[in-house]
């Protein structure tokens, strides 16, 4: 029972996972290649950085900017020369003379001065990758870490494995994109500064001939600092590279403490051996990402942009890809619970409940795994469950009161954030399919929102209410004829309105008589006017309610017993007022009788409507 | 849902109900409280309802004033005199209010047309 129930689990986890362990080491080994590639184009020599002679790219793009440069000279000396004719003062042109002479001169030497500094930063960053170094990283990932224990993963479809090897999967997913995800970045890193180290060379006359004047000036020092960081960053990003790779030495040749310190065949001990094995390379890993955050710190024009969409992409394109995984398991771990309850309560006689609860189990894992309303459902289940650890956290004063009631409303209010932009359509009909679960749920307040909310939905939402899922007052107030679902009256919840507030309602709750009644309690003869400026379904709406009560006067009976007991003259004026609405009704509206309903017989001679 | 109710071509002033209402207590047609209550109680319809209710049809069938006169002479169950002058006061007072709607679109979209204003690419003819 125990190896088919192991069975059941592993097997749709297996299929689940498999692809995007596979897709996680593909990630990794490709990181590893490129990042590869780029270190090793960086410092063959083969693409100069700093020399017009080894590099026609910068040849063509610096020769034009020195040309460029020097008629800016000649133009700088007419400039200073006027200057000093003209007593300009505030162009210290006896200062920038100097500077203009010095400045000719070297603006015919900046490539080399420029390859000074990228040559020392180079012959570091050669220091710090020599040749291999920068493949071992991710080749050592792939090599001990996935390839030494997907073996026994593999097995997983034939349910050999134990339970506890999803573990495993998941461990080997978050190592795949995390440090796959870090090595791309170094090699963006890289690649960028390979193009920017160029591009700031050919601009060097330029900048050059901007420090003569003191108005230029600032130029040239942004374009000094945009040198230095991105020569710089070559060095600095092979440094945390060279220490990542150097843990990984220390950890292949040191005994692990963890992997020692795991008791044999302990429960669980599988994933416990697995992640002692594991964790050295975690700690490689945090290496890794803490060595590019401060390699990011450096942070020259472009790898400010590249920065930043690592922070906000990567990030996002991380989490999307951990929340998915957890909505399939969220989604086939709830679909399996609520399979395996229903198969059971269903079946028929001992067998019968066992079999129909293995089905519910496996049918329930499927759907809750691989269809959209099977994933939010298990969502939903997630933070249901939440919110009753919460309760329990409340009634134990470990938490402030009410703060259960906030949280799953924020969950909602998420929710509905998502869908603002849909149709009302679109929402009605997303409210419907997804009725149990959070999504919906954020789909009927917007619709509340939008006071677009039909009548069919009305119960789904008071239900949602009660369970303190929707928050009761913005419903009310556009909806107060629903009063009595949510242990209220409708002249509780108006007891306070405007006759303004009263007549925006009215729109929304002619078809119930409670609220007509109400109405007409508050408004007087104003509502005459009011309803005869509804459109014509609404009226219509209103003389089916008057003409309900006037054939069944129990509700206006009670009605009047209950507000107007005491007092005569008001209950006087509400039935003529009463009158008054049903007559400004009638003005405008005919009202037929409904054609009566056929009757169908039955074989077996039962009338049925 | 289906809407079993014909939009009608007469639009009566907000004031309408009222105005019948007063018509009604000068001809000592308007009920007591208490035979309101009783009426409705009956599932029977009071005179302001049912005038409301003629005046509809008055304009909805285009009924001729006598059949008007006799509706309100069969529906109210009063005296055929007593019926022609409620029947000229309620002609008087409240119809005379009543505008079609074709009249009204009529007003809102015959808007006097504004002069065109002078074509600047064009140079005037001389």
């Amino acid at each position: 029972m125990t190896s088919l129930f192991a069975k059941i689990i592993e097997i749709p986890m297996g299929v689940i996972l498999q692809p995007i362990l596979f897709l996680g080491e593909g990630f990794l080994g490709l990181a590893n290649a490129l990042l590869t590639w780029v270190v090793n184009i960086s410092l063959s020599g083969d693409w100069a950085l700093t020399s017009p002679a080894k590099n026609e790219l910068i040849n063509v793009g610096w020769t034009l900017t020195r040309d460029l440069a020097n008629i800016g000279i000649v133009l700088g000396l007419v400039f200073i020369g006027l200057g000093t004719a003209l007593r300009l003062t505030e162009f210290k042109t006896q200062k920038a003379f100097v500077w203009l002479l010095i400045i000719a001169l070297f603006i015919n030497f900046t490539p080399l001065i420029c390859g000074l500094i990228v040559d020392a930063s180079n012959i570091l960053m050669k220091f710090f990758l020599p040749t291999g170094v920068s493949s071992e990283i991710g080749e050592t990932f792939l090599e001990k870490v996935f390839r030494a224990h997907m073996g026994g993963l593999l097995e997983m479809f034939a349910g050999k494995v134990a339970f506890a090897s999803i573990f495993k999967f998941l461990v080997l997913i978050a190592i795949g994109f995390i440090g796959g995800f870090a090595l791309i970045l170094f090699a963006a890193l890289f690649l960028l500064r390979m193009v920017a180290i160029p591009i700031l060379v050919i601009l060097s006359p330029i900048a050059f001939f901007c420090y003569i004047f003191d108005q230029t000036k600032k130029y040239f020092e942004m374009w000094w600092n945009q040198l230095l960081q991105w020569s710089l960053i070559g060095a600095v990003g092979g440094f945390f590279l060279y220490l990542t790779h150097h843990c990984l030495r220390v950890i292949e040749k040191t005994p692990l403490i963890w992997q020692r310190a795991v008791p044999t065949g302990a429960i669980g001990s599988e994933a416990a051996v697995f992640l002692g094995t594991v964790s050295s390379y975690f700690v490689v890993l945090a290496f890794l990402v803490i060595g590019l955050l401060a390699t990011f710190q450096f942070s020259p024009m472009g790898a400010k942009e590249l920065t930043a969409w690592a922070k906000t992409k990567g990030k996002s394109a991380l989490w999307a890809g951990s929340k998915g995984i957890g909505n399939i398991l969220r989604g086939a771990t709830t679909g399996m619970y609520k399979g395996t309850v229903k198969g059971v309560s269903e079946g028929k006689g001992g067998w019968g409940k066992t079999l129909g609860g293995l089905k519910g189990f496996g049918m329930g894992a499927l759907r809750g795994g691989w269809t959209t309303e099977g994933q939010e459902e298990g969502k939903t289940s997630t933070v249901e469950m939440a919110t009753k650890g919460r309760e329990m956290l409340e009634k134990m004063h470990l938490i402030p009161i009410g703060s259960t009631e906030s949280y799953q409303q924020k969950a909602v209010a998420a929710e509905a954030a998502k869908s603002k932009a849909l149709s009302t359509d679109t929402l009605i009909k997303g409210a419907e399919t997804y009725a149990n679960t959070i999504k919906g749920k954020g789909m009927l307040s917007n619709l509340i929102q939008r006071g677009e909310l039909p009548s069919s939905l009305i119960s789904q939402t008071t239900k949602a209410i009660n369970q303190e899922w929707l928050p009761k007052k913005p419903f009310l107030e556009k909806y107060p004829h629903a009063a009595d679902q949510l242990q209220t009256t409708i002249a509780d919840v108006t007891k306070n309105w405007s006759a303004n507030q009263f007549a925006k309602t009215t729109k929304e709750n002619w078809n119930n008589a409670p609220y007509v009644l109400e109405a007409v309690k508050r408004m007087g003869k104003n509502l005459g006017a009011l309803v005869r400026r509804l459109d014509t379904d609404k009226r219509g709406n209103a003389l089916n309610v008057y003409n309900q009560l006037n054939q069944n006067p129990e509700q206006l009976n009670s009605f009047l017993d209950t507000n107007f007991q005491q007092d005569r003259k008001q209950r006087a004026e509400f039935i003529g007022n009463f009158q008054k609405l049903a007559a400004n009704i009638k003005l405008d509206l005919a009202y037929q009788e409904p054609p009566p309903t056929p009757t169908v017989i039955v074989e077996t001679g039962e009338k049925e409507k | 849902m289906t809407n079993n109710f014909e939009k009608q071509s007469i639009d009566y002033p907000d004031e309408t109900i009222e105005i019948a209402s007063e018509i009604l207590k000068n001809f000592e047609l308007e009920e007591s409280p208490e035979e309101l209550e009783k009426k409705f109680q009956l599932g029977k319809e009071s005179n302001i309802v049912i005038i409301a209710e003629i005046l509809r049809k008055y304009k909805e069938k285009n009924l001729s004033f006598p059949e008007f006169t006799a509706s309100l002479q069969k529906q109210l169950n009063i005296s055929q005199k007593k019926a022609e002058e409620l029947a000229t006061d309620l002609k008087n007072e409240v119809l005379s209010l009543a505008r079609k709607s074709e009249e009204i679109t009529a007003e809102e979209t015959e808007k006097p047309e504004e002069p065109k204003s002078q074509d600047v690419y064009r140079e005037p003819i001389e």
